[in-house]
């Protein structure tokens, strides 16, 4: 019994924060490609730049780890609002292999500037002493990171679902994507609306990387390495289902914590199964609305 | 003016066939650009630091240093550039490589051309057994692992857990170490082999964590999944419940700014360590250091083409200005001092012998971490090979 509870705590603690990780990298894809319904593979640029920002600025001037992730938001935010009209407006609606091409252009010229700035090797990240430290819930010993990762990813779940289910921003953004012609008929400024949500799903992808710095190192290679790792989330989850994102998210990093500490030598296959069996059942996601 | 002219053009063409027969070309074959690039910019910087202090010329023959990028693990494209660097070029001897699976794919190209090449750091043990024509500057997967076995068995360790990622290079070790440590009596409590894709390193560091080990001995190739698994092991606190950790390269001195205060209490094996104490080693530090302040200290890339390089002048040496196919017969044997101590070839494997550094990672008296040398095996043959003859 003593054994079962270990291993549950285990599952539990451990699997539902990597689960966290998981959602918070991908929520700002979800929003991208849900709700845009554009392919934004570069997704991974923003995470790695942002969290590339917040763990430089951490290591060289000591800004505090709450002040960074701020930062991070902030940095990727405003990149994204900067190239949204550039590169990103001009296809909207278009065809999704342009898409495709070019955000992973994007993706080699993140990388390449991440490894003139930044250097070849992963950043140094430390996290400040109060997240390093463990806590003691008798039934196991977990470091405060984990649980902060629980936390936020809790706190941000509530705060998307607020702010898409109660308010009249959300209440606009639903209706572009339902219909983008009659909200414009109606007089949202559809355009003025796909600039703001692109710039929150890029700041939410720099949050998620400064976040999950500690579990995800950046290095150059960053948005390439993950880009799998969160379009599976948001694949499985169906786009635009930022609710059943962190689900999915969660339920994904149990079951590989869970199958790669029974089973290690086949939970390296479970995820892409799970992908494969989801997607033969259900093509537009496990929660998506029969089309 | 026709006249002239075809004779300057004539004169062109006389110069380059000139020059050719007094140069001698080496064919460098490895990562310039990609997530590996720092190991050709170390072999690029430590070849031209010792040609800055050996010259550029040996009997009487300029050596010219060509260089080709294959980006990452690529067999095919190596295979392409030591075909043309051959046929296109006319190298008189190839080096680098740092992908094993680079230099396999070189051999077949090696022995047909009778062209000698020289392993800076690829290694797997056998490489050297696909072609007569390869001689090792840099160290094999066994020479790292059985001399760790060796150690931990001498500490008093008797029960250990191996944790390697899941591709060749982590199977290599993980022979070598379960292969010397079972022979001398030790147990092993199991082996992990960990998916190349794993993010999260927490479920195996919980599998080791409950099979009560008094050591683990991990393979995690550097970069981000070291770091990841090395601050898992942090986190589930298996040093402070008494477990080494034993490793290979993933506290190597240029990674420990990455991986930081984790890496502290580390244990690895490898033929170099920046801290050697020997007079040779440290003005050679200072001599890179000094020579290429933003590309870090040395590390094995920098010792594996600088003895390559000292291997290469020497087969000119004994060629009297040229390399031929009795320039691998040459070296055989071949005995120098390098930075990482005394070393030889092998005149039956063509690998290198040399120390094998049993390290621990410390805080050193400026505050900073670094590999601190604490057991040195000498005059390790590849043990993979003397396994092979039993």
């Amino acid at each position: 019994m003593d054994r079962l509870s270990s291993f549950l705590s285990f599952v539990l603690i451990d699997g539902i924060s990597y689960g966290m990780v998981l959602f918070l990298i991908s929520v700002g894809l979800s929003v991208t490609m849900g709700l845009m319904r554009f392919a934004n593979l570069a997704h991974g640029a923003f995470a790695a730049i942002g969290g590339a920002v917040a763990v430089s600025l951490m290591t060289s001037t000591g800004l505090p780890f709450l002040l960074a992730l701020v930062v991070a938001f902030a940095a990727s935010a405003l990149l994204g609002l900067l190239l949204e009209p550039i590169l990103y407006a001009p296809l909207y609606g278009g065809d999704e292999l342009d898409q495709v091409l070019m955000t992973i252009g994007l993706i080699f010229v993140a990388i390449a500037s991440l490894n003139l700035i930044f250097g070849s090797t992963p950043l140094p990240m430390r996290l400040p002493s109060w997240l390093a430290a463990s806590v003691d819930l008798r039934i196991r010993i977990v470091p405060a990171y984990r649980i902060f990762l629980i936390a936020v990813g809790a706190l941000l779940m509530l705060m998307l679902w607020l702010t898409l289910d109660r308010t009249e921003f959300g209440a606009r953004i639903r209706a572009a994507v339902e219909n983008p012609q009659m909200a414009q008929a109606v007089g949202i400024d559809t355009r003025h609306l796909f600039a703001v949500t692109f710039m929150l799903g890029c700041g939410l992808a720099g949050l998620g990387g400064a976040l999950g710095a500690q579990m995800l190192p950046i290095d150059p290679v960053y948005p390439l390495r993950y880009l799998a790792t969160f379009l599976i989330v948001v694949s499985i989850a169906g786009f635009g289902n930022i609710k059943e994102s962190a689900w999915v998210a969660i339920m994904l990093g149990v079951i590989e914590t869970a199958g790669r500490y029974l089973l290690p030598e086949i939970a390296a296959f479970l995820t892409y199964l799970i992908l494969i069996a989801v997607l033969l059942w259900r093509p537009n996601g496990l929660f998506s609305k029969p089309q | 003016m026709k006249h002239s002219l075809v004779l300057a053009s004539a004169a062109l063409f006389a110069i380059p066939l000139s020059t050719q027969a007094q140069t001698i070309k080496v064919g460098i074959i490895a990562p310039m650009t990609g997530g590996s690039a720092d190991w050709g910019v170390q072999f690029q910087n430590c070849i031209q630091l010792f040609q800055s202090q050996n010259g550029d010329s040996v009997s009487g023959r300029k050596v010219e240093v060509i260089y080709r990028d294959t980006g990452g693990a690529n067999p095919s494209l190596a295979k392409k550039h030591a075909e043309e660097l051959i046929v296109n070029d006319k190298v008189n001897v190839l080096g680098g490589f740092f992908f094993s699976p680079n230099a396999f794919a070189v051999s077949p190209v090696l022995t047909q051309a009778k062209i000698p090449g020289v392993l800076f750091v690829a290694a797997t043990p056998n490489i050297t057994q696909t072609s007569p024509y390869w001689v090792r500057t840099g160290y094999t997967s066994w020479q790292s692992a059985v001399p760790m076995a060796q150690w931990a068995y001498k500490q008093g360790i008797r029960r250990v857990y191996i944790a390697v990622q899941d591709f060749a290079p982590g199977h290599s070790v993980q022979e070598g170490f379960k292969t010397a440590f079972t022979r001398l009596g030790g147990t092993i409590l199991g082996e992990d082999r960990m998916a190349m894709n794993t993010t999260d390193f927490a479920p195996f560091v919980q599998r080791i964590a409950d099979a009560k080990p008094e050591a683990v001995y991990m393979f995690v190739s550097p970069g981000p999944s070291s770091i990841a698994f090395l601050k898992s092991i942090e986190a589930a606190k298996l040093k402070e419940r008494g477990i080494k950790i034993l490793g290979v390269a993933e506290t190597d001195d240029q990674e420990l700014e990455s991986v930081g205060p984790v890496a502290k209490g580390v244990y690895s094996s490898l033929h170099y360590a920046v801290s050697l104490p020997s007079e040779m080693n440290q003005s050679f530090v200072k001599a890179v250091v000094s020579r290429f302040p933003k590309d870090g200290p040395p590390h094995a890339g920098c010792v594996g083409a600088y003895d390559g390089m000292r291997v290469i002048y020497k087969m000119i040496e004994t060629g009297k200005g040229t390399i031929d196919e009795k320039s691998v017969e040459a070296v055989k044997g071949f005995t120098w001092q390098s930075p990482r101590g005394p070393v030889s070839i092998d005149p039956d494997t063509r690998d290198i012998v040399q120390n094998v550094y049993i390290r621990v990672v410390e805080e050193g008296r400026d505050g900073k971490l670094y590999n601190k040398v604490i057991e040195t095996t000498p005059a390790v043959k590849d043990p993979w090979k003397e396994a092979q003859k039993k």
